[in-house]
């Protein structure tokens, strides 16, 4: 499988490149020409291309041969929204491809019904066929008894149905099975036989709550807006392995040089045809990862998710990239804090009914920095909590320590750092909506 | 001339391989990838199904960030 995969990629690489260096100013600039790459190995030998590079300007890395049909963009989560254009030959690549792979795989009556709450964010979606019956589901729309789409689809879609999926943004996934809680469904009448995540990271607490919650397991898929495939967890390995049709690396954060174990970023090419109207050669994901072992029979591009790099920070004075705290641990340890302030829904659910408090559906409120006093390093985690602080002093300080306590536990290095004096490692409290403003308790 | 090449097509005067030939490598890569047939076809479903979804990640959280720094 590893092989066929290799095959797969190294089959579509010599296209990508030629047409990338032919068709599009910004990367036959940077490559000054075509460059030799023939394999995956020699990939390398490119330089990185950064979201920011692109921004900058956009239409130097398109194909101006191909006219665009549909726009998308990324989130901004990186405050650096990316406009990105398909064509319709790629649209239509894409289809018939994968309506070709499911008809090898020959399952097309047995999938389940897989019902869809992934929001209409991001412009124009890229259509992908699916191998059964799809539901489009917008957890804001009321008009759907979703107790009974859930527990007798046939009631509501007309043909008979074995089982579900659901796949959606966790977000959204959220919403919804808040509002089956609020509902009182019987979460065992429910045909559902697994959940699909893709979008944030799915932390512990939630892990726990969505399946002890349904009753079924949880996958959390890797993707992002630019990049048409993505990554899964292996069930064999337990890590991540990219999807066929895109190629994985991982470099050092700092010099941009491949790295083959330790902790880095994750770097994406797409393969053409599969994208055509605006090509991403060894994009820059600002994605960081663990790699893991290179074993595996299925993929030897192996690796478990750790956040965002900006929700990271690194150590300065290593030589090896070595991360201080990870982003995805931070959070993991945050999100398992009721005390810990998170954002609302208001944008994006302003109409939603029958969730009574939408506090606990946003983002945990907190910031990383790594700061410099006279010669020692200060790593200063700050927490916005729910409650004004210095009215509850007691219960503020016990939570700072536990927050210390566990993030430390978490990272050997950091706490050796902290136990030889190198590291100041401090936690301080916000008010709520205060986080960039005001601190008033610190736990060191 | 390997059998690869006999499989070569041109596609916009860039050489790639005929498409049935790619879905049945793409196919052998993933099919073997689980250790059993329904979770094979439950990966697959879930992979194309949030393939429309790769392009609908949370402009939501990009709100949150803003809300969070504001």
């Amino acid at each position: 499988m590893k092989e066929r995969r290799t095959e797969f990629r190294e089959a579509l690489l010599p296209a990508t490149i030629r047409h990338a260096a032919s068709r599009v100013d910004g990367y036959r600039q940077l490559w000054g020409g075509e460059p030799a790459v023939g394999s995956i190995s020699e990939l390398s030998s490119l330089p990185l291309v950064s979201k920011a590079l692109m921004a900058f300007e956009p239409e130097r890395f398109r194909d101006p041969t191909i006219p665009a049909v549909a726009v998308q963009h990324t989130g901004g989560t990186t405050k650096q929204p990316l406009l990105v254009q398909r064509g319709a030959g790629e649209l239509a690549y894409i289809d018939e491809f994968f309506r070709t792979v499911i008809h090898e795989l020959g399952y097309q009556d047995e999938a389940p019904l897989c019902i869809s709450v992934l929001g209409s964010f991001h412009g124009d979606p890229t259509p992908m066929p699916y191998p059964g019956p799809t539901f489009k589901l917008d957890v804001n729309d009321d008009y759907w008894d979703l107790k009974t789409l859930l527990s007798s689809p046939k009631k509501v879609i007309g043909r008979e149905i074995k089982d579900i999926i659901v796949v959606g943004l966790e977000s959204q996934l959220r919403i919804l099975t808040c509002r089956l809680i609020e509902e009182r469904f019987d979460f065992s009448s429910s045909l559902v036989r697994s959940l699909h995540s893709t979008g944030d990271l799915v932390t512990s607490r939630l892990r726990h709550f969505y399946e002890t919650t349904w009753g079924c397991v949880l996958s959390s898929r890797y993707s992002m807006s630019e990049v048409v495939g993505g990554a899964e967890v292996c069930k064999r390995c337990g890590h991540y392995h990219c999807d066929t049709h895109i190629i994985g690396e991982v470099v050092d954060p700092a010099r941009g040089t491949l790295i083959t174990e330790g902790v880095g970023v994750l770097v994406l090419t797409c393969l053409y045809p599969f994208v055509q109207k605006q090509p991403f050669i060894r994009y820059r994901t600002g994605d960081l990862v663990k790699l893991g072992p290179n074993t595996c029979p299925i993929d030897s591009l192996a690796f478990k998710l750790c956040g965002r790099e900006l929700h990271s920070i690194f150590d300065p004075n290593s030589t090896f990239p070595t991360p201080l705290v990870i982003g995805a641990e931070v959070y993991d340890v945050l999100d398992d804090i009721p005390d810990v302030g998170l954002s609302e829904f208001t944008h994006v659910f302003r109409s939603l009914d029958g969730l009574p408090d939408r506090k606990d559906l946003g983002h945990l409120k907190y910031k990383v920095e790594l700061l410099k006093d006279g010669k020692n390093s200060v790593l200063e985690l700050t927490v916005e909590l729910r409650y004004t602080c210095y009215l509850y002093p007691k219960a503020t300080e016990k939570v700072l320590k536990e927050i210390r306590s566990r993030i430390l536990a978490r990272h050997e290095y950091l706490k050796s750092r902290v136990a030889s004096g190198e590291v100041l490692f401090r936690v301080r409290s916000a008010l709520p909506g205060r986080l960039n403003h005001v601190q008033v308790d610190e736990a060191e | 001339m390997t059998k690869n090449q006999s499989k070569l097509v041109k596609v916009e005067e860039l050489v790639v391989p005929d498409l049935g030939y790619l879905a049945k490598v793409y196919k052998d890569s993933v099919a073997k990838a689980d250790l059993s047939m329904a979770s094979v076809a439950e990966a697959s479903a879930a992979k194309f199904a949030t393939a429309e979804g790769a392009l609908a990640e949370a402009v939501v959280l990009a709100r949150f960030v803003d809300d969070a720094s504001a």
